[in-house]
C-alpha cells in the first residue's frame, strides 16, 4: 500500500493528517459510487411510478409503486420473445465460442511452431478492427442466402468477433498449467486429446469461467450486428429496447420498465460472479 | 507439441476466422473498388467510392467527432480510473460494496447504459432538475455542443470502471519494497505516487489507452441510441456514419470505402501497440 502515513508538516499530527486523507478518500470514492448508480436507481424508480408520476416536474420521491409497466411490457408488449432471443444466442455463442476456444487456446500455449504465433498475432490485428470491418459482406451474403433475420447467422458471427479475445484469454489460462501435468497422463497412456479433456480442463475450469462471462457480456449486450442483421423473428433484447421510443415521455415508464428488465439478468448473473470478472481483467492488463 | 497435434486442436478456431473475418475483410476491400446495391451485380467503379469518401465533408466531421472524443474520453478515463484506484488500494472498509457498485456502468448492455444516462438529461430528467435548481438551463439534444459533451460524459462514465479495475488490480500486485524505501527517504505521498507508482503502472496504462482508442473507433451504441448523430450531423462517429452510409443511404460500396479508410487509420495509431505485441510473442517462444 501506499499509505499516506508519517506527517512531516508542523501543526498536525500524523495521526489526524492520515484521518484526514481517508475521510477525503472515501468521500471522492462514496461520490463516484453515486454518480456511477444514480443512473439506475431513477430508473428502477420510473419503471415503478405511474405514468402521472414518472411525468411529475419537479420528480417526485414519495409516490405509489405500481407494477403496471411491467405488466404491459412483458404481457402487451410481448418482452418474452426477445429475452428468448437473447438467451438463444447468448447461450449458443457462449457455447461454441468456449469450445472451440478452450482447444485453440491450449494448443496455442504449448506448440512452439512459427504457425502459432502468426494464428496469435492475426488475432490481435483482428481484434482491433470495428464489426463494421465484418459486417457489409455478412450483410450481401445474408440476404443472398436467405439466413438474414436468423439466430444461427448471428451466433456464428458472434463466435468469430469473439474468437480472438477468447483464445488470448483463454492461451494465457493455460500456459500457467505446467506441462508435466499432461506429460505424465500421456505416459500413463492417455492420447493428446485426453490428457487435456480429462487433466487440463478441469484444473483450468476457473479460468475457464473467466472466459465465458466475457463471450457472454458480448453476445448479450451486443446491438449494432443484431441491428443490422435480423428484422423481426431473431432480434434480442437491446435492439428491442432501442424501438420503443426513449424520447417520448409518455412511455418512460415503458423503457424504464424494460432498461430495468434487460439491466437485472446480467448484473445478477456478473455480482454472482464478480471474482471471475475480475480476474480476466487483470489477466491482460497486469501481463500486457 | 508436435505439429501433428496441434492443427487438429486449432482448426475449428481458425476456420471460423477465416470464413468469418479474413474473408469477409477481403471482400470488403473488393466492394469498396465496386458501385453496388442489393439484387444487382458489383459494376467496377476504381477509386470513385474513395474519392466520394475523402470528398464528403460528413466523413471528415465524423472523423473530427470521432478523435475529439478519443483525445477527451481516455485522458478523463485514466486520470479518475487512477486517482479512485489509488484511493481505493488506501480504504479498507466497504470495498466490495464500492467495486460491485462500479462495476455496473462496464457490464451493462450499453444500450440501457445510453438509455438511463440520458433519461437523466431529458427534458424532466433528474440532471437537467439539479442543474434548473442551479439556474443552468441546456438544451443537451439540441445544442451541437452540449450533445457532443454529452455523449463524450457517457464515454467517460461508461470506461472508467475498466481502467479503475485493472490499476487496481496492477496496484495490488506491486512490490512494497520500492514504496518502503521512498518513505524512509521521506518522500510525501503525491511523490511516492509520481515517482515510484506511475513509473510502475506505465505498461498498464499503455494497455488501457489503446483499448480505448480501439474502442473510439468502434463507437456506435451511445451515439445511435442517444442522439442519432444528431442535431445535424454534430454527433456522428465514423462507425455511425458509416452505418447511415452503408445501411440507411444503402450504398455498400460506399460504405465499404469508409471501412477500409478507418481500418488503415486504426491500424496506423496502433501501430507501436501491434510491434510490441509482435516482439512480446516473439520473445516468449
Amino acid at each position: 500500500m501506499i499509505r499516506a502515513a508519517t506527517s512531516h508538516h508542523p501543526g498536525l499530527s500524523g495521526h489526524s493528517q492520515r484521518a484526514l486523507f481517508l475521510g477525503l478518500a472515501y468521500g471522492v470514492l462514496l461520490v463516484w459510487l453515486i454518480l456511477a448508480i444514480l443512473p439506475f436507481i431513477w430508473t428502477f424508480l420510473t419503471s415503478i411510478k405511474r405514468p402521472v408520476d414518472a411525468f411529475a416536474y419537479p420528480p417526485v420521491w414519495v409516490f405509489q409503486p405500481t407494477l403496471m409497466a411491467y405488466q404491459q411490457l412483458w404481457l402487451e408488449e410481448g418482452f418474452s420473445k426477445y429475452l428468448i432471443n437473447s438467451a438463444i444466442v447468448s447461450v449458443g455463442t457462449v457455447t461454441i465460442s468456449i469450445s472451440i476456444g478452450c482447444l485453440a487456446g491450449y494448443a496455442l500455449s504449448r506448440y512452439r511452431g512459427v504457425s502459432g504465433f502468426w494464428i496469435l498475432f492475426a488475432a490481435f490485428v483482428f481484434r482491433a478492427l470495428p464489426r463494421m470491418t465484418f459486417l457489409l459482406p455478412f450483410f450481401y451474403i445474408a440476404q443472398l442466402t436467405g439466413t438474414h433475420d436468423t439466430h444461427l447467422l448471428l451466433i456464428l458471427i458472434l463466435v468469430a468477433i469473439n474468437q480472438p479475445f477468447t483464445i488470448w484469454m483463454l492461451r494465457s489460462f493455460f500456459a500457467e498449467i505446467p506441462e508435466s501435468l499432461e506429460e505424465s497422463a500421456m505416459i500413463d497412456g492417455c492420447n493428446r486429446f485426453q490428457a487435456f479433456w480429462y487433466v487440463i480442463v478441469p484444473i483450468t475450469a476457473p479460468g475457464i469461467v473467466t472466459a465465458s462471462i466475457f463471450s457472454l457480456l458480448l453476445a448479450y449486450n451486443e446491438f449494432l450486428i443484431p441491428l443490422v442483421l435480423t428484422a423481426t423473428r431473431a432480434t434480442p433484447l437491446p435492439v428491442a429496447i432501442s424501438q420503443f421510443g426513449a424520447e417520448d415521455i409518455r412511455y418512460w415508464s415503458i423503457s424504464a420498465a424494460g432498461a430495468v428488465s434487460i439491466a437485472l439478468p446480467i448484473v445478477l448473473v456478473i455480482l454472482f460472479l464478480q471474482r471471475y470478472l475480475i480476474r480476466g481483467l487483470t489477466a491482460g492488463a497486469v501481463k500486457g | 507439441m508436435k505439429p501433428r497435434e496441434f492443427w487438429p486442436f486449432v482448426l475449428p478456431s481458425v476456420l471460423v476466422m477465416s470464413a468469418l473475418m479474413v474473408f469477409p475483410l477481403l471482400f470488403t476491400v473488393y466492394l469498396s473498388f465496386h458501385n453496388f446495391t442489393l439484387g444487382e451485380s458489383p459494376r467496377f467503379v476504381g477509386w470513385l467510392n474513395y474519392a466520394r469518401t475523402l470528398a464528403d465533408e460528413r466523413f471528415w466531421s465524423a472523423l473530427g467527432f470521432t478523435l475529439l472524443y478519443t483525445v477527451c474520453v481516455i485522458p478523463a478515463q485514466i486520470l479518475l480510473g487512477s486517482v479512485l484506484a489509488l484511493l481505493l488500494n488506501e480504504v479498507l472498509h466497504l470495498k466490495r460494496l464500492l467495486i460491485s457498485g462500479y462495476l455496473l456502468p462496464f457490464i451493462v448492455t450499453p444500450v440501457v447504459g445510453t438509455l438511463v444516462v440520458g433519461w437523466m438529461f431529458r427534458d424532466r430528467g433528474f440532471n437537467s432538475y439539479l442543474l434548473s435548481l442551479l439556474g443552468i438551463h441546456i438544451q443537451w439534444f439540441s445544442d451541437p455542443m452540449a450533445a457532443k459533451a454529452l455523449i463524450i460524459l457517457y464515454g467517460i462514465w461508461s470506461t472508467v470502471p475498466f481502467a479503475l479495475i485493472v490499476l487496481y488490480a496492477a496496484l495490488q500486485a506491486m512490490p512494497s519494497e520500492p514504496l518502503e524505501a521512498a518513505i524512509v527517504d521521506g518522500a510525501t505521498w503525491l511523490q511516492r505516487v509520481w515517482y515510484v507508482v506511475v513509473p510502475f503502472l506505465r505498461p498498464v496504462l499503455l494497455f488501457i489507452a489503446m483499448i480505448g482508442t480501439m474502442d473510439a473507433f468502434r463507437l456506435f451504441d451511445s451515439v445511435a441510441v442517444m442522439t442519432k448523430g444528431g442535431p445535424g450531423t454534430a454527433t456522428e462517429t465514423v462507425m455511425y456514419y458509416t452505418y447511415g452510409v452503408s445501411f440507411v443511404e444503402l450504398l455498400l460500396g460506399r460504405g465499404s470505402s469508409i471501412v477500409v479508410l478507418s481500418v488503415l487509420i486504426i491500424l496506423v495509431i496502433l501501430a507501436p501497440l501491434l510491434y510490441r505485441t509482435y516482439r512480446d510473442i516473439v520473445g516468449s517462444r
